[in-house]
């Protein structure tokens, strides 16, 4: 496999927050990963794991204390926030509460157009465009006009991957974001973000804390713990022969019962 | 419901209605739902966020804001006793005494500004008897059962000091230290992760197979209550739409709504592949569908279910489903 291959390298980083009182804490520590074009990467751990830390690293909103992060190649790491400007339209997130996410006093279509905006889109374009990915997540144009608080979560997850999406990002940090949905509706935005990642060969880095969500969508995931990537590989492998005791209580945890439904005949 | 069962069951909510007046018109939270509780056993409720479970428990407890809602009909028996009929000071000798009630973020339900410790003490003292030297003991005693590590350290620190798990083991034990008959938990371990919650579980588990004590189990995720209940009710739009056996609710569930919901979450095997997903989303329960609730999403829906709204089919002894499909089993 080429080095070209991986949209994203993440190689050997670290964070470590330093408190008031010159107390340190390692959120990430020597973290490694790979993630290749259009697949979507999976990162499983408990809550306070350095998940989200190390997501935010590579979205360039924190900075790591060492080790590098390449997009396509490039470092972003230690770079200026200028010439991170032009890779900021490829990387996007969303992330778990979607209410909280959206900014409560703006209509949908003003928050989506906030990308496009800051990206010089015109106003002709914008308003278009808006149509176009609302209609993506299966959401109407009108829906434009309304507010956050008149949508429920799962819709307002759906705003939120339309305003990830607006312009056309080749990456994306999903994190937790279908922790927060009940079960009916964690199962529709799962299949929106695969569809949308097979039509637009979209690559995926996703975080959760559930690790069947996790295995479900993932081509390759890791389990982190306490900041340290534990083991990492194919989705398949990870499950089936885990190595460490973390990653085989996390899947003790996960009720597997066999399916045997039908409406009807076994009334 | 015939006579017989669950007229000696520890409770009964029977044809239970909660509704919420709004400036907009009646929110029938909770609407015609009913379950029991027998001694010593574990009831799972199972549903999505607006299906009514928090509210048929807060209705049990009589603590719905008067100002906001209140309950129009039905029955709620303990012990046999219509909790509808007491008085408020008889209410307060019910609650945490004789069924006591955990919820869903610890840090909202412990008093931040109070040591732990003194919350135990203070919670000790107004079920039993004791000193506050007792209370303390008592307190610690009961930690160190909950597998609480180095709870003399623990009682000295307040809420935000310690973390979700902690917090959730020291709600546990405000519930406990009035031995109570009933335990209500309110999604107990939605807000902690998967290894925590399963710790929390078990130790619910222990206790309740210690004790005795009856359980009462709220939760949004099937897979969670399954570890734990013998029974699981299945809550739609405010009404119970299935009741069985938790191994046949997982095996084989019968109503369209707890199929979609077993299908819809993945598990380990699921790999590649869509998910079935249930259609749309839960009616606006300001204006609910005049016949079976779930109708319009419902893969399964004929004309008869949008006119009408199925009554409880009883399959058999233990299982009850809301579903014109079951026709063939006996109306209640």
């Amino acid at each position: 496999m080429s080095e070209d291959s991986f949209l994203l390298q993440v190689m050997d980083v670290s964070k470590e927050f330093r408190g008031h009182k010159g107390g340190q804490f390692v959120a990430v520590k020597n973290a490694s990963l790979q993630i290749q074009q259009g697949q979507t990467f999976g990162l499983v751990g408990q809550s306070g794991g350095g998940k989200t830390t190390l997501g935010l690293m590579i979205m360039g909103l924190v900075r790591p204390t060492s080790g590098e992060i390449r997009y396509r190649g490039q470092s972003i790491t230690g770079v200026s926030e200028k010439a991170l400007r032009p890779l900021r339209r490829e990387i996007q997130m969303v992330s778990q509460n979607p209410l909280e996410a959206l900014n409560p006093v703006k209509t949908v279509g003003q928050s989506i157009a906030l990308p496009l905006i800051n990206f010089g889109f015109s106003r002709l374009h914008r308003r278009s465009r808006v149509a176009e990915v609302l209609d993506l997540v299966g959401l109407k144009s009108a829906d434009a006009d309304r507010y956050p608080h008149e949508f429920s979560g799962g819709q307002a997850q759906r705003i939120c991957i339309a305003r990830a999406l607006a312009i056309e990002p080749r990456f994306v940090f999903l994190d937790e974001p279908v922790s927060s949905l009940d079960v009916s509706i964690q199962a529709q935005v799962l299949n929106l973000l695969m569809d949308l990642q097979e039509e637009f060969g979209l690559t995926y880095l996703f975080v959760a804390h559930d690790i069947s969500v996790v295995s479900f969508i993932s081509d390759r995931m890791a389990v982190m713990q306490r900041g340290t990537i534990l083991e990492s590989g194919a989705t398949r492998d990870v499950i089936s022969n885990p190595q460490s005791d973390y990653t085989k209580d996390l899947l003790a945890s996960v009720v597997n019962v066999p399916r045997k439904t039908s409406a009807r005949e076994s009334g | 419901m015939p006579e017989g069962r669950g007229d000696g069951a520890l409770l009964k909510v029977d044809n239970l209605h909660t509704h919420f007046f709004l400036p907009n018109g009646v929110l029938k939270a909770v609407d015609g739902m009913s379950l029991e509780v027998e001694r010593g056993e574990v009831v799972a409720v199972v549903g999505e966020s607006g299906s009514g479970k928090s509210v048929t428990a807060l209705s049990i407890l009589r603590l719905i804001p008067r100002h906001q809602g209140r309950i129009v009909d039905g029955r709620l028996l303990f012990k046999g006793h219509d909790l509808m009929k007491k008085s408020n000071r008889e209410m307060q000798e019910i609650r945490g005494k004789q069924i006591a009630m955990i919820f869903q973020n610890p840090y909202a339900a412990l008093n931040p500004v109070i040591r732990l410790g003194d919350q135990l003490i203070e919670t000790a003292r107004k079920h039993r008897a004791v000193t506050k030297s007792e209370g303390l003991e008592l307190s610690l005693e009961l930690l160190t059962h909950l597998d609480l590590e180095d709870p003399e350290r623990i009682v000295r620190l307040r809420p935000f000091q310690v973390s979700g798990g902690i917090n959730q083991r020291i709600m546990l034990a405000l519930a406990l230290i009035g031995e109570p008959q009933l335990l209500i938990a309110d999604e107990a371990t939605t807000m902690l992760d998967s290894l925590t919650q399963v710790e929390i579980l078990e130790l619910i588990d222990r206790v309740q197979r210690e004790t005795g004590m009856a359980v009462l189990l709220i939760s949004h995720d099937l897979g969670v209550v399954a570890q734990v209940s013998d029974r699981v009710v299945v809550m739609y739009m405010g009404q119970r739409v299935e009741q069985a056996p938790t191994g046949e609710i997982l095996t084989s569930p019968k109503h369209p709504y707890t199929i979609g919901l077993r299908e819809s979450a993945p598990d380990l095997e699921t790999k590649g592949k869509r998910l079935p997903q249930i259609q749309g989303s839960p009616p606006d329960p300001q204006n609910l569908p005049q016949g079976c609730r779930f109708a319009p999403r419902c893969p399964h829906a004929m004309e008869r279910c949008i006119q009408s709204s199925p009554p409880d089919f009883r399959l058999d002894d233990n299982t009850l489903v809301k579903c014109w499909l079951f026709e063939t089993g006996s109306p209640t």
